[in-house]
């Protein structure tokens, strides 16, 4: 009987090494689930909120919400990023359009990047010489958000009124005659209707039109604080 | 022959002391190592979250449009961090978790438009956290508010 | 008696070793999914839903999901077109699927997998952008 409660004592002792390896390894699986979490919760959402204040309406690079004029990428530079966004001085940034480098503040190597659909918007500048043939209307043939609309109506004609899709844009009652700039919906083709006394031939009405070309690109925000 | 009826109660009772003082050893040498740790570790990451989304929900509750407005956002966060209440701070544009475990301490950088004003205040996790901007376009203010 | 002993001790570790073990696994598979892929999903999917409705229609109403979402005849009309569209707009390791009243367009969402949403309301009813990693 003695031996029986003798095999007992060492049984035991495998036991609780047994049981030791055990704790030990779950507490090396705990702290490599601890240790392995991303930790740099603060660096993204600075990302995240420098990505919504570059793609922002009305933002100094955008022409709307998520839509980058390209002819403004250029001012994004160090010392707008720090002075426009507010970033601290110990902050690490960096901006890439598509893989090109816009702007970089210090050299954000351990960062946390966020990346934002755009649409890149690049104008053109397109002109029409409508010639009037049978009627007093000019389609645009793409649409645009503003028209410069020049008039030189022949001596006897008086341009009274212009009306783009219905809505009338442009009224002198005494006679319209010069360029002016008519800002017109974007969303839709725009028809231009001109109001005169006499008639329009071709020449007398020049218009410039701004269509726009939108590319989809991937913008990349990168911050290390 | 004796001891044939007591040994086996002595070589119960050793095993079960000895069973008893390993628990109690182990238990102690975990609660004093890495459980603390372990919470801290947690907790920081926690905190480090709930900043992130109290800055987040701050900077989203900036309005778009160009009217003059008043609105209130209510932001839903978690009422402690590692069992304990803590505050967050808003001191000169920087947003600042405050916690009775100096561990846990951080502070971010709110990236608000330059026609935004950040009045300095502060709100306790026992409140319900509301975000409140008003003012004109050009000049608008936004307040942490508590409400019970 | 000697025999039955030992192994029933040993038996006793093991079963501790297994209660132990089940815990320890429950910390290396139960973390919560990457916070970062969420945030990232989030955007995609917002960025994706504000790009498509501040697009034109092709045809007629007030925008592309507006015109997605009028009837079953504009639907079959548009998805085609819009397919194409979120093709070009997304990366590639990005799939994505628009739900609408009238059907879905994109691909077929596969089950546990992290997705970003973003609903946009428009005149005739709501349009959701799901999109998810490959």
């Amino acid at each position: 009987m003695t031996a029986r409660a003798q095999t007992s004592l060492p049984g035991l002792g495998v036991a609780f090494l047994l049981l030791t390896a055990a704790v030990f390894v779950g507490l090396v699986a705990a702290e490599g689930a601890l240790g392995s979490t991303d930790r740099a919760a603060l660096d993204r959402q600075a990302a995240v909120g420098l990505s919504e204040r570059l793609t922002a309406d009305r933002a100094p690079l955008t022409t709307r919400t998520s839509v980058l004029n390209d002819s403004r990428l250029g001012s994004l530079d160090a010392a707008t990023l720090r002075s426009t966004y507010g970033l601290g001085p110990d902050t690490a940034v960096e901006v890439q359009l598509d893989g090109r480098t816009l702007a970089a503040v210090g050299d954000p190597r351990v960062g946390r990047t966020v990346r934002r659909v755009v649409l890149v918007e690049t104008r053109q500048r397109r002109s029409l010489t409508p010639a009037f043939t049978g009627s007093q209307r000019a389609t645009l043939p793409r649409r645009t958000d503003r028209v410069l609309v020049t008039l030189s109506p022949p001596a006897e004609t008086t341009v009274s009124e212009v009306r783009a899709d219905g809505r009338v844009v442009l009224r002198e009652p005494g006679g319209l005659d010069g360029t002016y700039d008519v800002a017109v919906s974007p969303y839709e083709t725009t028809t231009l209707r001109f109001e005169t006394t006499g008639d329009l031939d071709r020449g007398s009405v020049r218009l410039v039109y701004f269509p726009e070309r939108t590319r989809p690109a991937e913008l990349e925000v990168t911050v290390d604080g | 022959m004796d001891n044939r009826g007591l040994s086996p109660v002595v070589g119960k009772t050793l095993a079960a002391s000895i069973a008893v003082l390993y628990v109690a050893g182990m238990t102690a040498l975990l609660l004093n190592g890495p459980v603390p740790a372990g919470q801290t570790a947690a907790g920081g990451e926690l905190g480090e979250r709930v900043l992130a989304t109290a800055a987040g929900h701050v900077e989203a509750a900036i309005p778009d449009g160009d009217r003059r407005v008043d609105v209130r956002t209510e932001v839903a966060m978690p009422a402690t961090v590692r069992n304990t209440g803590y505050t967050l701070e808003l001191r000169s544009g920087r947003l600042v978790l405050d916690h009775p475990t100096d561990a846990l301490d951080r502070e971010t950088r709110l990236l608000l438009p330059a026609t935004v004003t950040v009045a300095d205040g502060n709100w306790t996790s026992t409140d319900r956290l509301v975000v409140r901007v008003a003012g004109a376009p050009g000049n608008r203010t936004l307040w942490l508010e508590g409400d019970r | 008696m000697d025999r039955g002993q030992a192994p029933l001790t040993a038996i006793e570790a093991v079963f501790g070793v297994l209660l132990l073990s089940s815990v320890a696994f429950v910390f290396v598979l139960g973390t919560p999914a990457s916070q970062a892929d969420e945030t990232q999903l989030e955007l995609y999917a917002s960025d994706a839903a504000t790009v498509l409705s501040s697009e034109g229609p092709r045809h007629a109403d007030q925008t592309r999901l507006a015109e997605l979402a009028t009837s079953q005849a504009t639907f079959e009309r548009e998805q085609g077109a819009l397919e194409r569209r979120l093709d070009r707009l997304l990366p590639a390791n990005v799939l994505y699927r628009i739900e609408t009243q009238y059907g879905t367009v994109g691909y077929r969402l596969p089950a546990d997998v992290q997705t970003g949403t973003a609903t946009v309301s428009t005149v005739n009813g709501d349009v959701t952008v799901r999109v998810w990693y490959a």
